[in-house]
């Protein structure tokens, strides 16, 4: 620690940025600096050990394809357009560019579902939550398909600015492109990258990452399939779980810890609420507590309203935020929605209510 | 030579455990190369835990047991060298909860 200098200290960053937060709907030059501070930190604490990251500006040239196929269609930068990679099973990104903005669809499915997801979760976000992509600033939509063998993951490569999709080993999981609350709950990591810039560690911090990818994600999920607060099933990935794990899924929001038991995938193990709270834990374990805070609240005042206020709260929030620091900013966002009319009178004693219940409030 | 791998991060979260007794020339090369971050067992300590890169991607945690301490490696996705791939596929073939 004693080697490294700021020109403002971060805690006084963060703390100006809190103050704020309680004020304003939107982030102030405070805040966006706190963002950019914890971003050149991270950036330096990196160096050396791993490869530097790219300027901003770098990493959007990067998303550009080397070689493109006549009839293809490369959108401007900062278009919001789509470009979808074969990655051929290959271990490495953007190997051969198959569809662009507005081209027509490839024999691939999985490239196709990709493309028509990430259509469905940027529409969500523009029309919805008034977000113009990624960084607000129309960034390239930029996914892999068939990345390495058997994959069953995928993942928001915060580097290179680009959604990755695995194959699935067919035990566990089938191809992570089938399901939109895959690509939204990635796309919407980068999203948190753009804006609060939560910290991915294994504190609250990184669990409100990991929870507002989940809350945003389950919200897209539930507005595509035509649901409601009561009829969605709050579950996380279960559209992608392999035949014989038919009715199993990942993350449960209405009741963390019921998502799954079986001898593939062991035993889930997200408390319900702060009860079962530990630290340092993984944050896909303790998402589980802000995930049913978000549920709480969807049942109470509907999905629209819980999700602009979680989409503000994610506007206003900061890196080292804790449980306790996305209510306070979730009910100040929640009162500046209610006073415009855009969320219902009773949102900021809802968002209270189910923060107390969680047991963080 | 011992190896163990956790998993966790991505989408799907999974912390896998897997372990692998190598003396194959190619995969101990690939280890050798690997940065160095701790040479002890257990846990990473708190100040170690905090300046962790704060990234949601699939995350492999490598451990090689040398007989004078352990030496732990965490890597990223999109950090994983590719010599290191055959070694972490076989890993992760035999990988469990
Ligand atoms: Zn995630």
């Amino acid at each position: 620690m004693a080697n490294r200098c700021y020109f403002i200290p971060p805690h006084v960053l963060d703390h100006i940025a809190k103050v704020q937060a309680q004020q304003s709907a939107e982030p102030s030059p405070t805040q966006r600096s706190a963002v950019v501070s914890a971003q050149f930190r991270r950036g330096r604490r990196t160096a050396g050990a791993l490869p530097l990251a790219l300027p901003l500006t770098e990493q959007r040239l990067t998303a550009e394809p080397g070689t493109v196929p006549t009839g293809l269609t490369v959108p401007k930068p900062g278009t919001s357009g789509r470009l979808i990679h074969d990655d051929q099973n290959q271990w490495t990104f953007d190997v051969q560019f198959i569809r662009g903005e507005g081209d027509p669809a490839v024999p691939a499915q999985n490239a196709n579902d990709a493309y028509d997801h990430l259509g469905a979760v940027r529409s969500y976000y523009k029309a919805k939550l008034g977000r113009d992509s990624i960084d607000n600033a129309g960034l390239n939509l930029v996914a892999n398909v068939n990345f390495g063998v058997d994959f069953d993951n995928a993942f928001w490569d915060d580097t290179g600015l680009r959604m990755v999709f695995g194959n699935g080993s067919g035990t566990v999981f089938t191809d992570l492109t089938a399901s939109i609350d895959v690509c939204a709950h990635e796309l919407t990591h980068g999203v948190t990258q753009f804006s609060a810039n939560l910290n991915y560690t294994d504190d609250q911090s990184g669990a409100l990452n990991e929870s507002f990818s989940d809350m945003i994600g389950s919200a897209i999920d539930a507005y595509a399939g035509g649901k409601d607060a009561g009829t969605h099933n709050w579950l996380i990935g279960d559209e992608i779980m392999a035949p014989d794990l038919f009715g199993e899924a990942l993350r449960s929001m209405a009741e963390p810890g019921t998502a799954f038991d079986n001898p593939m995938m062991g035993r889930d193990p997200q408390p319900r609420d702060m009860s079962g709270y530990t630290e340092p834990a993984d944050p896909h374990i303790m998402s589980g507590i802000p995930n049913r805070w978000f549920y709480l609240i969807c049942t109470d005042i509907g999905i629209d309203a819980a999700t602009t206020i979680m989409y503000q709260t994610l506007q206003n929030l900061w890196p080292n935020a804790k449980f306790a620091d996305a209510a306070a900013v979730a009910v100040a966002q929640a009162r500046i929605l209610a006073r415009n009319n855009l969320v219902p009178r009773q949102a900021p004693q809802s968002v209270r209510g189910a923060a107390r219940q969680q047991g963080f409030w | 030579m011992r190896v163990t791998l956790q998993t966790s991060g991505g989408f799907t979260g999974r912390r896998l455990h897997a372990s692998l007794d190598t003396d194959d020339p190619a995969h101990l090369r690939a280890l050798a190369q690997l940065p160095a971050q701790q040479l002890s067992g257990g846990q990473p300590p708190a100040d170690q835990l905090a300046e962790r890169p704060g990234s949601a991607q699939p995350r492999y945690r490598l451990t090689v047991h040398h007989p004078d301490g352990d030496q732990v490696s965490e890597l990223t996705e999109s950090t994983v060298p590719p010599a290191l791939r055959p070694l972490l596929a076989q890993l992760l073939r035999n990988a469990h909860p």
